[in-house]
């Protein structure tokens, strides 16, 4: 499920990799000014994961590992559909995407760091 | 009426005085080495009415006055600055603006959620934060 701060080009984009179904959460059927509890809980129900870059205030802080579907935050500040796409392919490529559902997974250019249960952090360089 | 209207005047002047306050105390603290605003200002959300988290709360509120297309709402964003009916913060924008070059190629990206009026509302509104942020005690731009 990808945030509305991405927009339906990275969706379409992500989709191009073929490991992933990507959809934007206007497509899932939430309203444009959704709030954040509202969808991080639907993860659970719908067991998908949100790629998002609003790492201030949907984080493993505020939404810890195990209680919902999967975060993954976009750490990249000037981030393009391309960068994602390439961030995305590398995370994917690199056999820990596994890992994602239910944790917090922040995805750097080169790395990513898994946020698990009880705050476990699991490093990953690509 | 009237007396509404110096009421709230009040409130922003407490909440004024408070910043004051808090920049004394951020002058003497590295507030990174103390764990975070709740332990340093435990009376933020007192101040702010949301969590003790975001000092600039208030000013998020007093530079939305000015800019209707602009709103924050606690739990939408954690209560950061957004165009109106959508989760676009300002800051995203302004970072799609670095990225894409201009503020067409911004409307056409997220076309047809936001339109180019809205993206120029978020930049007045990220300059006005910025002024009054950086010279709070002007009364030009506080009053």
């Amino acid at each position: 499920m990808i945030d509305n701060t991405f927009g339906a080009p990275v969706a379409e984009k992500l989709n191009d990799l073929g490991a992933v179904t990507a959809k934007t959460t206007k497509e899932y059927g939430f309203s444009e000014n959704a709030h954040d509890d509202f969808i991080i809980n639907k993860l659970r129900d719908t067991k998908h994961l949100l790629l998002t870059h609003d790492y201030n205030t949907i984080n493993e802080r505020k939404y810890p590992a195990c209680s919902h579907g999967g975060i993954i935050l976009i750490m990249n500040r000037r981030w393009t559909v391309e960068t994602i796409h390439e961030d995305m392919k590398a995370f994917c490529k690199s056999g820990f995407r596994k890992h994602a559902p239910h944790c917090v997974t922040r995805l750097y250019r080169k790395k990513a760091i898994i946020f698990q249960h009880e705050n476990e952090r699991l490093e990953i360089d690509f | 009426m009237r007396v509404e209207v110096i009421k709230e005047k009040e409130d922003e002047s407490s909440k004024y005085l408070e910043y004051r306050k808090i920049k004394e105390r951020l002058r003497k603290y590295d507030i990174r080495k103390e764990g975070g605003c709740s332990i340093l200002f435990p009376s933020f959300s007192r101040v702010t009415k949301s969590p003790a988290v975001n000092p600039f709360a208030w000013l998020f509120e007093r530079c939305c006055k000015e800019h209707p297309d602009i709103e924050t709402t606690p739990g939408v964003l954690g209560g950061i600055p957004r165009i109106r009916r959508t989760r676009l913060s300002v800051g995203q924008v302004l970072g799609r603006l670095y990225v894409l070059g201009s503020i067409r190629a911004v409307a056409q990206y997220y076309k047809p959620d936001i339109s180019e009026e809205q993206i120029k509302e978020a930049i007045a509104y990220a300059q006005d934060f910025m002024e009054i942020a950086g010279d709070p005690e002007s009364s030009e731009t506080y009053d």
